[in-house]
Formats: structure tokens, sequence, C-alpha cells
């Protein structure tokens, strides 16, 4: 007994010494033969293994026996198992790993969209290039004209993308349509954004085929993403030729909550005082802002988010009457005044979380009110509104305008493996118009004309699924379906769009839609039996993307239809096209320190709609348009200059003295140049950190010249209606501003936006 | 008999089970032993990553050897020239430092996170710069606040300083203190046990002169 046992422990010890090591070996290939370098085979419930070298070949030795398994992984690739015997001879095991498809090497859809974020990979600009660029006065829709396909229709409120009119591109925060975009302005000035860029940390600019996720854009979306938490609490001041504004914002202890409050006052009455403009200001532009944010993380991936605007807008002009002119002692013997007064009131409330098995929530609710109070007045060179005939129904308008809009939007998104994922949702709109017209011929009687309301719950149900195939090809299809009950219509409108990533940096991708517009209010008061708008968009794009330079090139083709035509009872008789060739290219590295870009648009593009008699270049398409825009920072001297040239060929215009068909719209206006450039010094003051900023607009003071104005009578007899050109108010802006902030150091920030 | 088979088989016990504890600090000091042999490359950092993570699949309760994976991982990102792979590398690093349970978090961990965190800068200085660099600073603050003798906490210091243009209140001089600091606490650093980390003193002695 006592001699087996001896024998067997001998035997174990024997075993164990004898127990030869087992040389295994082989190749690690991915699935197209190309050998893996850095792989990681182990042995799986012991420390042994290796790594793959140069050549993919991997080989190490072990004590091991019997079945066990041989484990290779691989950042970006699936990792696989094998099961093998080891008995002592050499073994050989080689491994084909496939490569997953993964959000750092995925190709993203990049046909018809722009995006600046510092979060997301391979974004055209970083979110503070928005106010770093010259001559976007801070509007974020002032920085989107710098890239291909918008128009520099400054004259006219609203964003113009490819053929489109600035009402159809509509802006979308947190996922949820904004109605009231823009502030309130005066005809042939323009109109900023209402919203500061600096409470969005991503802007996508879609200057066609958009995700399903949006409608009632029927050329372009602006999509914007406000800030979540901010890093520390800190309090901001202001102080510039515009006006005057503070905000604090408070992050809690924990870090879980953050709220601010900001107040911004702009009066240009110091400023129209000291230079002059070429129309008189009764009471220059003067806004009161309230901006409010709540912020707070409910769980670990749940956040939700508020953010309140409040505004109200005076602005009083009185201009020349075109159609007073004294052509024995050439004047003008009348003026017309026009006023308006704004009451904007804006919220929006967000709601975001992760749930398990790749699921997310995105719920947004908002709400906003707008009251416009236009007075337009003839008046005489005693300021008193005109009794002249010629002038009756028209020496004093009184238009009240009111919309309130509620909006509410939900969207499920469930990723399955491999970067696949589904999103549907839907979208519920309350929208209610009030237009209120009277004419208020002299004070004591007022004639009311219209008192119109309209009513629309519209509801949108849509679904979208991402399409990974390879970390090369990819693809998203979608479809949204739209009823409004005004118009008592469905509409279904599909979405497609692909990608294919070439070797090095380059990609193709495509996209497909269909896109449906609700007609604009104006037209609606007067008829509500009218159909949807209706465009398609095909899109081809290239984008070579080598590190710091980004070259992308782009052509599209658009149809039309179904547009408003109101000569006379407004009518979906209206068409057109738009088709035309973009370049952008963007460069941080071939000059030292200098970041630049440059875009240019060519399109060709013919409307038939609004009051036009025949299908002709839009009056506010130019065939060219080009930017060039550079950003230069001297980080030892902390100042910066920044510049933007742009270039826009003639706009036809509708001249009243060539109606006839065979003329009609065939004048365009002179061409149009711009150059801004702004510079920035940077600092610290008593803990404060502070940016001062002069910016000037058109310094070499090139004539502008957006379109014309005609008398409606041909007062002189020459058989000629007087021309007066729609120009801007003066040649030249300057701004002058300091920037005050403590507790958080925006330095970097700063510098950053510069380079 | 019995008695006997009772003694030979515990004594196989304790000698399996003291296998193992060996097993596990000779596998250690091997792969040490070749991360401190890595040349300046991904590769070779990659190869010590790959060991580190091979014992720390197989000893699941070690925090020493996932601390290590990190770190090589660290180091390959700092040598990996192709800055689109340097976060994914990070990341891997990142789960190794999160794997590693709350209770055993200390002074070491904290300076690995971060160091992760500075790497970060690297792919895109302007503009992760502020926020990278912020929460590797915590992070320091927070291992300084467990252990102020730590060489590590005013090498890694040192570093963000010396890569910080003095506007932003770094540069050579603030660097130069730091090292110094660093260098005259590795002076006095004695790592508890054999495996515990050391690596940073040549370094930290190198940055000092090129800081002078």
């Amino acid at each position: 007994m006592m001699k087996q046992i001896q024998l067997a422990v001998l035997l174990i010890f024997i075993g164990m010494l004898v127990n030869a090591q087992t040389k295994v070996s082989g190749i690690v290939t991915d699935t197209k033969g190309e050998t893996l370098i850095g792989v990681n085979i182990s042995l799986l419930n012991s420390y042994d293994g290796a790594t793959s070298k140069l050549n993919g070949d991997y080989s190490f030795e072990t004590f091991e026996q019997d079945s066990v398994t041989l484990k290779a992984s691989y950042t970006g690739y699936s990792t696989q198992e094998k099961r093998v015997k080891l008995e002592g001879k050499e073994l050989i095991v080689n491994f084909e790993l496939k490569e997953k498809v993964s959000d750092l090497k995925a190709v993203v859809i990049s046909a018809g969209s722009f995006e600046a974020s510092d979060e997301k990979k391979g974004t055209v600009l970083k979110a503070l290039d928005i106010v770093t660029t010259a001559g976007s006065s801070g509007d974020t829709y002032g920085a989107l004209k710098t890239l291909p396909g918008t128009q520099q229709t400054n004259d006219r409120e609203g964003l113009f993308v490819r053929g489109g009119t600035g009402a159809e591109t509509q802006t979308f925060i947190d996922g949820t349509w904004v109605k009231n975009a823009f502030s309130a302005s005066i005809p042939d000035l323009g109109a900023r954004g209402r919203f500061n860029p600096f409470i969005f940390k991503g802007t996508v600019f879609s200057a066609g085929g958009y995700s399903a996720l949006y409608g009632q854009a029927l050329s372009s979306a602006v999509i914007l993403e406000t800030i979540d938490l901010p890093e520390r609490s800190s309090a901001n001041f202001n102080l510039s030729s515009v006006g005057i504004g503070g905000s604090i914002q408070t992050l809690s202890k924990n870090k879980k909550e953050s709220f601010g409050v900001g107040y911004n006052y702009v009066n240009l009455t110091p400023y129209f005082a000291l230079i002059k403009q070429n129309i008189d200001y009764k009471t220059a532009p003067t806004v009161h802002q309230i901006d409010l944010n709540y912020r707070a993380k409910i769980s670990q991936s749940g956040i939700i988010k508020f953010y309140g605007y409040l505004n109200n807008t005076k602005i009083n002009i009185e201009r020349a009457n075109v159609d007073s002119r004294d052509y024995d002692n050439p004047k003008f013997e009348y003026n017309d005044e026009f006023s308006v007064k704004n009451n904007n009131v804006y919220g929006n409330l967000s709601y975001k979380d992760y749930f398990k098995k790749g699921w997310k929530l995105n719920i947004g609710l908002s709400a906003s009110y707008n009251h416009d109070d236009i007075n337009t007045k003839v008046l005489n060179e005693s300021n008193q509104v005109v009794s002249d005939s010629n002038f009756a129904n028209r020496n004093w308008l009184n238009i009240e305008n009111g919309n309130s809009q509620i909006t509410t939007k939900l969207v499920i998104e469930k990723s399955l493996n491999n970067l696949n994922a589904i999103r549907f949702g839907a979208e519920y709109i309350y929208g209610g118009d009030h237009n209120f017209v009277q004419l208020k011929s002299d004070s004591l009687q007022s004639i009311t004309f219209t008192d119109k309301r309209l009513v629309d719950n519209f509801t949108s149900l849509f679904a979208e699924t991402d399409i990974y195939i390879t970390n090369e090809i990819a693809g998203k299809v979608g479809v949204r379906g739209e009823y409004s009950s005004l118009l008592n219509q469905f509409n279904i409108a599909p979405r497609v769009s692909a990608a294919y990533k070439l070797k090095r940096a380059g990609q193709f991708s495509i996209a497909y839609g269909m896109f449906y517009q609700k007609p604009e209010q104006r037209y609606l008061l007067q008829n509500q039996n009218l159909q949807y708008m209706r465009a398609d968009h095909y899109i081809i794009n290239y984008q070579y993307q080598p590190k710091d330079r980004l070259l992308r090139l782009e052509a599209y083709y658009k149809n039309y239809d179904q547009l408003i035509k109101s000569n006379g009872i407004p009518n979906n008789n209206g068409l057109g096209y738009a088709r035309g060739i973009e370049l952008f290219y963007r460069d941080k590295k071939s000059i030292k320190g200098i970041d630049f870009w440059i875009s240019y648009s060519f399109i060709d593009s013919k409307r038939d709609f609004s009051n036009y008699i025949k299908l002709v270049q839009p009056d506010f398409v130019a065939n060219h348009v080009g930017s060039f825009v550079f950003k230069k920072f001297w980080t030892k001297y902390m100042f910066g200059i920044n510049g933007t040239y742009t270039y826009s060929s003639g706009r036809p215009y509708i001249n009243a003295n060539k109606l006839e068909s065979s003329n009609f719209m065939s004048d365009r206006t002179i061409d149009y140049h711009n150059f801004s450039i702004s510079a920035n010094y940077l600092k610290t003051i008593k803990k404060a950190f502070t940016v001062f900023v002069l910016s000037i607009n058109n310094p070499f003071g090139f004539k502008q010249v957006y379109g014309n104005n005609f008398a409606s009578k041909d007062l002189n007899g020459d058989g000629l209606l007087y021309k007066q050109a729609i120009t801007p108010t003066a040649r030249q802006f300057v701004f002058i501003g300091m920037f005050m902030s403590w507790g958080i150091d925006r330095t970097q920030e700063a510098i950053d936006g510069n380079l | 008999m019995k008695k006997l088979i009772l003694s030979l088989s515990l004594c196989l016990i304790t000698f399996i089970g003291f296998s193992q504890s060996e097993n596990y600090v000779k596998g250690m000091k091997g792969m040490l032993v070749r991360l401190e042999a890595a040349q300046m490359n991904p590769l070779s950092y990659q190869e010590a990553a790959n060991g580190f993570s091979r014992i720390a699949a197989a000893e699941t309760k070690e925090w020493l050897p996932k601390y290590y994976a990190a770190y090589s991982l660290i180091m390959q990102a700092l040598f990996t020239k192709e800055k689109e792979t340097i976060d994914p590398i990070l990341d891997r690093a990142d789960n190794y430092l999160s794997e590693i349970s709350e209770s055993v978090s200390n002074d070491e961990v904290m300076c690995l996170q971060a160091f992760s965190k500075s790497t970060r800068i690297g792919v895109d200085p302007m503009n992760r710069g502020m926020k990278f660099g912020g929460e590797s600073a915590k992070y320091l603050a927070q291992a300084k606040a467990m252990n102020p003798n730590n060489p590590r906490i005013y090498f890694l210091q040192g570093q963000s300083a010396f890569y910080t243009p003095e506007q932003f209140g770094g540069g050579k001089k603030v660097a130069l203190g730091l090292f110094q600091t660093s260098v005259d606490k590795f002076g006095s650093f004695k790592p508890k046990s054999e495996l515990m980390p050391t690596w940073g003193k040549e370094a930290a002695v190198k940055m000092l002169e090129e800081c002078k």
C-alpha cells in the first residue's frame, strides 16, 4: 500500500517534471488576408500567450496540457476562440479575425450636411467657429452663410439655401421645431437669428437630404443642440457699441444641477447718432432679452434641460416714399414710416436618457408665442399722416400678427449590434395664427380689413434605420408621414442615404429624399384650400479628409412642385428646380498658424411661383457665390485676427418697367462683394477673463445692392417708374465690445476658436 | 496510513496554493521586467499590455495586473503616431482602471487616471486641452489627498505644466519646481511591495534637466 502511494506520488511529480512544454504558433490575419500586428493570443485560465509580431506571426510555449481554449483578441475586431488539444507536439493555430463596425472607423453619411461639434468625429467646424467667423456678428446663420449652398440674402429674413426661400429653411432646437427663429425685422433690412450661439454645443446645417426625424422644411434644416451642464459656476458681463448685458450661471455642489439667467439690452441709438445711416431711425433697434436655463442630471445617464427666452424688440424707421417723388424739384414729398413692436417668448424642455439593452429615449416639449404690432404710415413733412387720395387705403395700416405653438416630440432608439439602430417616434404640433389688419385713415375711425385665425393640429410619425454593412458601407432608410388638420391632408415622405468609404481618407455619399411643407401663413390666411408644397432632393457628395484638411465636392438636383403662386388667389400651381455644384475646402495645416476655408457654390435654378409670371431665376438666387474665411491667432500676444470675404454674382430683380414676359426678371443687380475683419485681444483683468473685440464690416466700402424697389405710378410721365436701390443702411458697420467672465477661464476656448 | 494520505494531500494542496501565488508573483515579475525593457515603440508596450491583460484575466481579484495593463496601454498610446487610434487604446486603459473596484482605489490608480486623461490631449491639443487638462488635474488632486508623498503626482503635474503655455499658468519655470519635488520624493520613495509601481523616476530626472 505504502509503496503504491509512494509510486503514485512519485509518478505525479515525475509527470509534472516530464510534462514537456508545447509550442504553439500561427499567423493572425483579417478576413481580407492582411496580417494583423499586436493581436493578443492567450491561453484561457493561464498566463501563457503572445502578441502577434510585424508579419502577423506569434508563438509561445506552455506547460498546459489537454484541451484548452486559445483566444485571439484585438481592438476593433471580433474576438475568436479555438479549442485545441495540447499534446507536447508543436501546434500551429492560425486566426482570421473579422473587423467590427465601430463608431470610430465607420463611414459617416455626409451628403447634404455640415456639422459643427467638438464631440463628434469628422465634423467640418467646431462649435466656436460659429462665433469666431468674421462677419457673422455672433449670429449662427451669419456663420452658416460662409458655407456652400447659401445665398448672401442680407436684405431678407431667413437662410436661403439651394434655390429655396428663407421660409423653406427651418430651425430645430434639441429636436423640436422653432417657429420664430429670427428676430423682428424691417422689410429690406434682413434679420438676425434670435438665439445666442454660445448656448449650443452642436450645429448641423443640412442643405438637403436630411433625416426623416425632421419635416416641414422644403429646402434646409438647421439642427441645434444646447449645451449640457457647465463645468463650473461663472458670471459674465458685456459692454459694446450696441448694448450692455450680463449673466450668471451656477453649478450645484454635487455638479448635477445648474441654473442660469442672463439679461441683455441692445440699443443702437448712440451708434446711429455717431455713424450716419441712410434711413432715419425714429427708434433705433431696442431690445430687452432675458435667457434662462436649468439643467439637471437625473440619473447616471439621464439629463433634463430647460431653456427659456423672452424678448421685446422695438424699431421705428422712416424712409422716402418712392411714390411721392417730386420731379420738378427732385425730392420726396412723403416718407414711409414703418414701426414694429415684437414680443417673443420661447421655452424648450427636453429629456434624454439611455436604458438597458440599447434603448434610448428623447422627449422634447417646446412652446412659443410671438406677437408683432406693425404700423405703416405715409407721413408728410410735418410728420402727419397724409390724406392724399393717391395713398387711400394705405396711409396708415396697423397689422397685428400673433402666433403660438406647442410642439411635442418623442424619439425612441434601439441600438442593435455593429452600430445598426432603429429610431422611431411621433411629433405633435399645435399651431395657432392670428392676423388682424386695420386701416386707421384717421385716428378716430378705423376700418378693419381682416381678422383671421388659423388653427392647425399637425401630427407626424417617423421611423428610420441605420444600416452598417461594414466599416466602409453604411446606409440610412427612413420614412415620415404627416397629417395637417388645417389642410386636411396626409403626406408620406421617404428618405434614403448611403455612404461608401474609399481607401485612405476619401468617401462618397448619396442621398435622396422627398420633402413636404405647409404653405406659409400669409397664403393660408387667404386660402385654406391649399396643398403641401413638395421638393425632391438628389445629392451626391465626395469628401476627402486627411488630417487638418478637408475637401468636399457636392452636386445636387432638386425638383420643386406645388409651390404657391400668388397672382390672384393663392394656389399650388407653382413649380421649379435647382441644380448645382459646390465646393468646400478647409485647411489648418498648409500655412502655419492660419486656419482658412473656401467655399464656392454654382447654382442654376428657376421657379414659377409667388407673383412670377413665368419660370425664371428667382430674385434670391445668385449663380455664383463664394466665401473665403481665415483665422489667425498669436498666442504670444494673445491677439487674433479673423477675416471673411464674400462674393456673390448679381441677383435678378423684378423690373417694374419690364414686366412683359420676354423681359421679365432679366435684369441683374451689380455683383456683391463684402469683406469683414475682426480683431480680438485677450487679457485677464483682476480675475476677469476679458476679450476685447473690434470688428468692421465692409471697411473698403464696396457698394452693395440687393435689389430695387419701384414706384407704383409714373409721376413725371416719361413712361418709366422710378427705381430705388435696396442697400444696407450704411456702407460700414463697426462693432467694439468687451466681454468679461469670472469663474471660468475662456482663454483656451477663445484661442481654439481662432485657430 | 490515512494520516499519511491526509498530510500528503494537505501538502499537495498547500503546494498548489503556494505555487499559484508564487506563479502570480513570478508571472508579474517576468512581465515587469519586459515592461521595463519595452522599447520606445507602441508594439513593445502593446506586448506588455497583452501580457498583463492575460494575467488580469486569470487573476480577476488582483488589481495590479489591471493597473499595469492600463499603464502599458497609456504608454502605447503615448508612442502611437496615428492619432485616430489613440482614443480606442486609452478607452481600454480606462476600462481596466474602472474595473479596479473602488475599495482598492488608491493614489496610484488616481495617477494613472490622470495620466490617461492628459494623454488624450495629444490627439487634438487645441480643442482638448481645457477639458482633459482639467479632468487630469482633478484626479491628481485626489491622488494628492490620498498620499501627498507619491512622486508620480508631481511628475505628472510637471508634465502638464511643461506642455502648457506660460500665458495659461504653465511653462518651464512652473514645471521645474514640480519636477524637482518629484525627484526629491522619488529619493525617499519606497514601494510597499516588489510589485508596486516604481515608474517615472528616470523621466522626472530627464525632464528636470530639460527645464534647467
